[in-house]
């Protein structure tokens, strides 16, 4: 039984129990039943095995929507080795700077030359697993570690357990309501947090989880709704306004058969959330805030929160809490702004290098870095962000990354900000502003010389010049003040 | 009339790729560039460069670049 894996547990119980039932349907309609599923998690494992992988071992892996990285992923966590999930399209020295740390054993999915490198299809379902007595497995043994935007533009490893990583999909399908009846289509990546959490919850309630993989080709998304009778899917806000753009309304035909959509990651705006509400109106809209170190710490269901559509909500269990805390440590009373900190059963122990968990909590509260207060009804706001990474339709930019990356190009000065989408669609978009007479490039070729350099949505919208870049006494640039001028 | 090959470029340009990966058959997700951020890229593109607007029921459909090509040929004769 692989008691040190709650998740593990569910997907074998549902096995036992109704092994007919589908788990999977991937990109290109092949069928998994749970009793397959899990049979293929075992005999993955013991591929892994067969490479003299153990405990506590990492392997890297990425996906968008291969049944291999499923069965690997979980794999790993039956032998209580530790998954690190990348992005395989993610910044190079990025890439290498995580695989570098964490030094996996194999990696699956993209090439590497950090270790042995493998495709899926050369996975071996063909051995046995072998008995691993004498490693005693535990639910806060390290299950994942998730990279997650630093604001110096080196990522930061988070460590979640076991229990971490099922306390977040229970409190996830305790919100929304979810049953194992449920038909979900992923257009997430599945090397994304917010998909590869879809993933989860959808399988410890033993339902059923179609694999799209993407949402650029919206005709192939809407066809896996009907054919497969989705009850629900996840969408960051850049999602739904890229959806209305290149589709209308054309989504609410499938109202009648949604009960949940799950959104977050970023911002939405107001009359967003209330056009849900008129096209979905008998749907669970469930909006989380949440980051990788505290995953979905609130929620909130648009149609319960018609007269305040700006909270995020409240905690999204018993099992977790939210104060507003002063920067002293002290819990604030409601009102009053201050840092919103989060305790729970979803919350990591630790940052992968210790040093980083230096001011990362007060007590057991993690410290989210974002300002807010609370109601007297219980109700948490976002006031303001205390650090200062700009959110790409979801994904978290450095702007000290952008800024070293400008200047390595031999820009004197410039700093970066996040200034609203022109476009519309991704929320917040990276803006530059250098100093004058700091180069002699125009705009475009810096533009252009940066591609190689940052990924695509890290590469500066905007550029402007500016007299002088303001900084506080001792240096620090001040980038919040150039905010959405 | 807009020639494929200038539809080609545009679509290239947009998605900062080589046009020798933009061929007929190439598909929405077909290069990592085709993603949702890429399609946009190419739609608004489209739409600057050669003063077009795409209807948003034709926009659903065009997930290929023979079918940018098709609509706007379609878009051009019925301005014509």
């Amino acid at each position: 039984m692989p008691e040190h894996s709650p998740i593990l547990s569910a997907i074998q119980r549902h096995a036992a129990e109704t092994p007919h039932a589908v788990a999977l349907i991937s990109a290109v309609k092949e069928r998994v039943t749970y009793a397959a599923l899990y049979e293929k998690i075992v005999q993955a494992a013991a591929f892994l095995q067969s490479h003299g992988l153990r405990k506590g071992d990492r392997i890297a892996l990425s996906a968008r929507t291969e049944l291999d990285f499923i069965y690997v992923y979980f794999a790993a966590h039956l032998l209580d080795v530790v998954d690190v999930v990348v992005d395989a399209n993610a910044n190079p020295k990025k890439l290498a700077y995580i695989l570098d740390l964490t030094k996996p054993r194999l990696a699956f999915g993209f090439e590497t030359e950090v270790c042995v490198s493998l495709k899926y299809d050369q996975i071996d379902y063909g051995k046995r697993l072998e008995s691993a007595d004498g490693q005693s497995m535990a639910a806060d043994d390290t299950a994942d570690i998730v990279f997650t935007t630093g604001t110096t533009g080196l990522p930061k490893g988070v460590m979640l357990s076991h229990f971490n990583i099922f306390s977040s999909a229970d409190n996830i399908n305790g919100f929304i309501g979810n049953t194992e009846h449920e038909v979900e289509v992923l257009g997430l990546p599945l090397c994304h947090s917010f998909g590869l959490g879809r993933l989860r919850c959808t399988l410890i309630k033993g339902a059923t989880m179609v694999l799209v993989g993407s949402f650029a080709n919206l005709k192939l998304f809407f066809n896996a709704m009907d054919e497969f009778h989705a009850t629900g899917f996840g969408m960051v806000p850049a999602v739904w306004a890229y959806i209305r753009k290149f589709s209308g309304t054309r989504i609410s035909k499938f109202a009648g058969q949604l009960k949940y959509i799950e959104i977050g990651s970023a911002a939405m705006p107001i009359d967003s959330k209330k056009e849900l509400c008129e096209l979905f109106p008998n749907t669970r809209i469930c909006m989380h805030y949440g980051l990788t170190e505290a995953s979905r710490s609130a929620f909130m269901e648009f149609h319960e929160n018609m007269d305040r559509l700006n909270t995020i909500g409240k905690p999204v269990s018993a099992k977790v809490d939210i104060r507003i805390f002063d920067e002293n440590g002290r819990i604030l009373p409601d009102g009053e702004q201050g840092e919103i900190c989060v305790k729970g059963n979803m919350v990591t122990k630790s940052y992968y290098r210790p040093e980083e968990n230096a001011n990362a909590f007060f007590g057991d509260y993690f410290r989210t870095g974002d300002v807010g207060y609370r109601d007297t009804d219980g109700n948490f706001y976002l006031a303001g962000r205390r650090k200062e990474l700009i959110n790409v339709g979801g994904k978290k930019v450095s702007p000290q990354e952008v800024e070293d990356a400008v200047c390595s190009l031999g820009v004197e000065d410039c700093i970066c900000v996040g200034m609203e989408d022109p476009n519309g669609i991704l929320g917040e978009v990276p803006k530059v502003y250098i100093v004058k007479n700091g180069t002699d490039m125009p705009f475009d070729e810096i533009r252009r010389k940066l591609a190689p350099l940052l990924e695509d949505y890290k590469i500066p919208a905007a550029f402007d010049w500016i007299d002088e870049i303001p900084k506080t006494s001792s240096g620090k640039k001040q980038r919040l003040s150039l905010r959405n001028p | 009339m807009t020639t494929e090959d200038t539809i080609k470029k545009i679509i290239a340009e947009a998605l900062e790729v080589d046009v020798e990966k933009i061929t007929d058959d190439l598909a929405i997700n077909g290069i990592p560039e085709w993603n949702s951020i890429g399609n946009l890229a190419i739609i608004n593109a489209l739409e600057d460069k050669l003063d077009i607007s795409f209807p948003i029921d034709d926009l659903f459909e065009l997930t290929s670049v023979e079918g940018i090509v098709e609509e706007i040929a379609k878009l051009e004769k019925e301005n014509a």
